[in-house]
């Protein structure tokens, strides 16, 4: 194969790190054997082999480009498909709320030892990954959209779950306390691309998984 | 004179043409170059994104297949969902020529000023 479209496959490679191998490579075969036809329809109508291979990457357009959009419409899909949105930001609310309050359990069962804040913080970044992922396996589709909705939707809502349900007394000093809106920013900036790179490895792991489960049927 | 296809309505015109019948990547660009007699053009690579999303919304369907001669080839085929969306496309389409016809394509009969 020509030079020049080889390294026009490795710019699209290199934008499509994010799909499972298989998927990629299926990708870029389907590219080339498309642009070895254009460059063979461009040396029958007349052209020299390096005239034809130029038109050929002309027709095609700018490598960073179609490997920006080909990742993207992996990702992110084209129109929004809201029942699978809704889905996936719902699993992940209530997961990581019901994850949450298991692994709390765990922490307060902890509360001794004498790693106790490491505990407790590694606790949190796994729980937060296991329950993005599990978003992507479970609902792949929108996964890593529906998890940024989640983690927003979360950041928003904490503070009136405080309000409604701790007591009067917590409720006014930890609501109007500076470090514990330092600490959901905080929490929010690092548990949401946890979170949604959980949920691209758990997508990632369904897309593999589907694929398998065709080849043996 | 040739014209771009905007990113909006590449969608359509795969539909289109894998109504008419089965095609890979490289045959779904030549066949709407030909459909158009050259008049409409598209930098070919972003029809795989286009057939991306088609293909997770259900639209069409793409699958490796091996051929008579020359190596295999992923094939696309429209679905019932996809023949329904061309066809809500086509109505779409009718209605805004016909809009754009009524107030376009009426002869003027009015002077400069």
């Amino acid at each position: 194969m020509h030079s020049r479209l080889e390294q026009y496959l490795q710019t699209v490679e290199q934008n499509l790190h994010a799909l499972p191998a298989e998927e990629r490579h299926n990708e870029l075969n389907e590219i080339r054997l498309h642009m070895e036809a254009l460059v063979e329809a461009n040396r029958e109508l007349g052209s020299t082999e390096e005239e034809a291979v130029s038109q050929a990457l002309a027709q095609f357009g700018r490598a960073q480009t179609v490997g920006k959009e080909l990742i993207h419409a992996h990702q992110w899909g084209g129109q929004p498909q809201w029942r699978s949105l809704v889905g996936a930001t719902t699993f992940n609310y209530f997961g990581g709320f019901v994850a949450t309050q298991i692994t709390s359990g765990l922490c307060l069962l902890t509360a001794h030892a004498p790693l106790m804040p490491v505990i407790w913080i590694g606790d949190s970044l796994l729980t937060t990954l296991s329950v993005g992922w599990l978003t992507g396996a479970v609902a792949p589709r929108h996964a890593v959209k529906g998890t940024l909705y989640s983690h927003l939707l979360r950041a928003v809502t904490t503070p009136f779950i405080f309000a409604l349900f701790l007591p009067a007394t917590i409720r006014s000093a930890t609501l109007s306390s500076m470090s514990y809106w330092a600490m959901l920013v905080a929490s929010t900036a690092i548990s949401t691309p946890l979170a949604m790179f959980g949920a691209k490895l758990g997508a990632q792991w369904r897309s593999t998984r589907v694929k398998k489960m065709r080849i043996v049927g | 004179m040739p014209r771009d296809v905007t990113k909006g309505d590449l969608p359509a015109l795969i539909l289109a043409v894998l109504a008419d019948s089965a095609c890979h990547g490289y045959g779904i660009a030549r066949r709407i170059e030909q459909q158009s007699a050259q008049a409409l053009q598209m930098k070919e690579g972003s029809l795989y994104p286009a057939l991306r999303i088609l293909e997770q919304d259900g639209l069409i369907a793409g699958e490796w297949e091996v051929q008579p001669s020359g190596p295999a080839r992923k094939v696309y085929r429209i679905t019932a969902n996809g023949l329904l969306q061309l066809k809500e496309k086509q109505q779409e389409w009718e209605q805004y020529a016909r809009t754009m016809s009524a107030i376009l394509g009426r002869k003027t009969d009015a002077q400069p000023a």
